[in-house]
């Protein structure tokens, strides 16, 4: 019996020791490895992870922003933005907005190939949006009243009334093969990408992994650089920072906080896009509530320290907020001096709103956004304000937030665009898409949007936003925090155009290289 | 025992029936809208109007009376068809047959390894009950049973494939596709998977196997010269198994419940990796069919269990 039980323990260490050969490249100390210089170099396989890999990669109506975020690895727009927020030509070389006679119009790109030999062409456009339209999901598609394709090349965009970012809106959405489509199915082209991209898929294993081959026809010649893409999904962000750490990952898509200040204090690369901003909203459209009075969400405003909760919790990656709008874009205000921390004010207004010993309230959240939450409670706490965290699960949150209403706060965020009043008019314009249900807005603010919307140029346009949100900032429409980071980080060997020629939505990844190790 | 294997049938229908009802209607009290999470989660850049909403929930049946819901889901789950998941957009049927063979695998290697070694390690410090193998293994079953599981994952990650770099850190491969890597990539998640469980059987095991060394036979047995191996297997280890057995069916429950967590910290695509997502975009009909498959699983362990007494102790009879 000893002897057996011997036997088998060195047979359990064998088995042990066989698996022990290495798999993968030894765990990388960023400073060990020569950073990406020079010329660029053709070859090898970019490893990125990312906590969440699209479910639907080729049908655009069904995609969710997700999916619509990681589909600049494998698909094309007919525009891109560029890192100050302009439109730059990609498969439509020129485009002019006409806004007396309403219409939009496209000059296409010649001699683009999708990945499945088909010609890519107006016809090909044309199908892509009304796909959209006919779905429900085309962003403003209330505002186009139909599409004509002129001739190959050229397409029409007719409006029903001026919208001043219309092509802002037709931007957005990634242009597939109908033909692919037509042959194969919906289904079909949920899992398999058919585009103009530097990069086509060759499989697709829904939450593993995208894998991706440079495609030899890409209407950029002499690109791609890479041979190939690997977009894993690894939901836990330990097992990712490791991932980075041990080599076994060239790139962390949106990597959370604090692995991410970890990796960078390791010495690794960061690049850091602003994503969204987090906000307070009042149930200022209840009657009965404190916050239906200004001077309340005034104090709100007042008794918290945004700089220093900005960097107690931001990790180095956040920028605090005195307006409705984050600095670098269109709407911000360099004039506009916000509220800034002043708990004795704050007391003075609630006050003078009828509020002196202060009063009891209620914040929905959601989990992720505990720490702050908290923060905000001891930062009203001081100044009266008894608030409670209620913290909802998905489903109750987003009832409250689009259609139930809340009561009291509701900690929330606003999603910023490259041209900063597009994301604004879905969030708190007089037609929104992302809808708050308790929040209310003024007459003022509201004829502002009106103006942005009626805007002739791009010009006037930003102007006028910025106006907008002065007005909102004013109002106190909404409490403003702090940004919220999309932060990636790569190891050196990496060259990157991801967030340097790009706005963060978009990524010309067919420019990327690594530099041999 | 037919009689016994078609009432325990019956009992098992029974309690399918009082499981769907329950994961049912407990799913559709949770507040909110599966198709507002969808799109609340993804608010970034949707724009999905009423209209296209309204199209969506008719689509996914989600405007039709509760009971009808019901109805249609258990009709469906007789027929094969378990429904339409919000989140994946793809037929329920299909996502669990890609997932459950990875669950499976890794569940079964985690099972049949947390058996035999748990047995093995109890008869172990059971026969040895007081020397340096009881001290050795004792302390480490309390250990296996109160280390977190995710914690032990995280725990090996940095070890074996950080600072050591033995092991792929991540991923999942079939073994009929590449059994080295599969073999690797397993290692790391079937041992967080099997400790627990490990742990139980070789404490079980260890007192139940000290019970029956006790037993007068087993005296008469030395005192005839026989030879401790020939003891222990052939007269001390079946009757020692009894419990045994009846934990190894909990076990299965413990090991499927583990998968949820160790799968996404390993980042595998199984049923569990599917219930956290599901779980938390409200995706009704994942949530419900993967707990009715699991609740398959675990009726008909138990009934192997029962079954399996018969085997081990003549003296049990069914009727």
């Amino acid at each position: 019996m000893k002897k057996f039980f011997i036997f088998l323990g060195i047979m359990v260490s064998c088995a042990f020791l066989m698996s022990a050969p290495t798999l993968s490249a030894p765990a990388t100390n960023p400073s060990s490895t020569s950073p990406a210089s020079g010329q660029p170099q053709y070859g090898g396989t970019l490893k990125v992870i990312v906590t969440a890999i699209p479910n639907n990669i080729g049908y655009l109506p069904m995609m969710n922003a997700d999916a619509q975020l990681r589909s600049c690895m494998y698909a094309e727009r007919l525009m891109d933005v560029d890192i100050k927020g302009d439109l730059v030509p990609c498969l439509a070389e020129s485009w002019k907005v006409d806004p007396d006679n309403l219409t939009v119009t496209f000059n296409l790109r010649k001699g683009v190939k999708f990945h499945d030999g088909t010609d890519f062409n107006a016809e090909a456009v044309r199908w892509n949006f009304q796909e959209l339209l006919n779905a429900g999901s085309m962003p403003c598609g209330r505002y186009i009243k139909s599409i004509e394709v002129v001739d190959d090349y050229t397409i029409r965009f007719y409006l029903k009334q001026n919208n001043s970012h219309i092509v802002y809106d037709i931007w957005r959405p990634w242009i597939f093969s109908p033909t692919a489509f037509q042959k194969n199915g919906k289904d079909w082209a949920i899992t398999h990408a058919v585009s103009t991209s530097a990069f086509k898929v060759v499989e697709f294993q829904r939450d593993v992994v995208i894998k991706m081959e440079k495609f030899e026809g890409y209407w950029r010649r002499g690109r791609p650089y890479l041979e190939g893409i690997e977009l894993r999904a690894v939901k836990d962000p330990a097992t990712c920072s490791v991932m980075i750490q041990a080599g076994q990952a060239d790139l962390w898509l949106q990597a959370t906080p604090p692995e991410a200040a970890e990796l960078r204090d390791k010495g690794y690369e960061v690049r850091i896009a602003t994503s969204t901003f987090n906000n307070i909203y009042p149930d200022s459209k209840n009657s009965n509530s404190p916050f239906a009075k200004k001077k309340v969400c005034e104090a709100v405003e007042y008794a918290i320290d945004r700089p220093a909760m900005s960097k107690a919790l931001g990790y180095g990656f956040t920028i605090p907020l005195n307006q409705l709008a984050p600095p670098d874009t269109s709407g911000y205000n360099p004039d506009f001096k916000g509220r800034p921390y002043d708990p004795v004010k704050a007391k003075q207004l609630l006050a003078e709103a009828g509020y002196p010993d202060g009063f009891k309230t209620t914040i929905n959240l959601l989990s992720p956004v505990l720490n702050l939450g908290t923060v905000i409670q001891n930062y009203l706490s001081a100044i009266g304000i008894d608030m409670k965290l209620d913290i909802a699960d998905p489903g109750r949150y987003w009832a409250k937030q689009f259609t139930d209403g809340w009561n009291g706060l509701h900690l929330g965020v606003a999603a910023i665009s490259p041209e900063y009043c597009v994301a604004w008019l879905h969030h708190f314009g007089r037609d929104p898409d992302i809808k708050f249900a308790s929040l209310a807005k003024s007459s003022e603010f509201l004829a502002t949007c009106d103006k942005v919307m009626g805007a002739r140029d791009i010009l006037s346009m930003r102007a006028l936003t910025k106006q907008m949100v002065t007005q909102a900032s004013e109002d106190a429409l909404a409490i403003p925090l702090y940004t919220n980071p999309a932060v990636t980080i790569t190891q050196k060997y990496v060259n990157t155009t991801y967030c340097k020629d790009l706005y963060w939505t978009g990524w010309r990844i067919g420019d990327d290289w690594i530099s041999k190790k | 025992m037919t009689t016994y294997i078609v009432r325990r049938l019956m009992q098992a229908l029974f309690v399918l029936i009082m499981v769907t009802l329950v994961i049912f209607f407990a799913m559709r009290l949770l507040p909110g809208d599966p198709l507002v999470i969808y799109i609340g989660q993804s608010q970034q850049f949707s724009s999905l109007s009423e209209e296209g909403l309204e199209k969506l929930r008719h689509q996914f049946g989600l405007d039709k009376p509760i009971m009808i819901q019901y109805a249609n889901w258990i009709y469906g789950v007789v027929r094969g068809d378990f429904g339409n998941s919000i989140f994946y957009t793809q037929p329920v049927g299909r996502l669990i047959l890609e997932r459950y063979p990875v669950t499976i695998h890794l569940g079964l290697l985690a099972f049949i390894l947390s058996t035999i070694l748990g047995i093995l390690a109890g008869l172990l410090a059971a026969i040895r009950r007081g020397k340096w193998a009881d001290r050795v293994v004792t302390p480490l079953t309390y250990i296996g049973i109160t280390v977190p599981i995710f914690w032990l994952g995280i725990l090996m990650i940095y070890t074996f494939g950080l600072k050591l770099n033995w092991l792929p850190i991540i991923g999942y491969t079939s073994p009929l596709d590449d059994f080295w890597l599969s073999t690797k990539q397993a290692i790391m998640p079937v041992t967080c998977l099997s400790v627990g469980a490990l742990a139980a059987t070789a404490r079980q095991m260890r007192s139940s196997m000290l019970e029956v060394i006790r037993q007068d036979y087993i005296r008469t047995a030395w005192s005839k010269g026989l030879r401790e191996r020939l003891i222990i297997v052939r007269h001390a280890l079946k009757n020692s198994l009894i419990p045994v057995i009846t934990v190894l069916g909990l076990h299965l429950g413990w090991i499927l419940g583990g998968s949820v967590i160790i799968e996404t910290v390993f980042s595998i695509p199984g049923i569990g990796y599917l219930m956290v997502t599901s779980i938390f975009s409200q995706d009704y009909a994942v949530v419900q069919s993967c707990t009715l498959i699991f609740a398959v699983m675990i009726i008909f362990a138990n009934l192997i269990v029962d079954i399996s007494y018969g085997w081990l102790d003549p003296r049990i009879k069914y009727g």
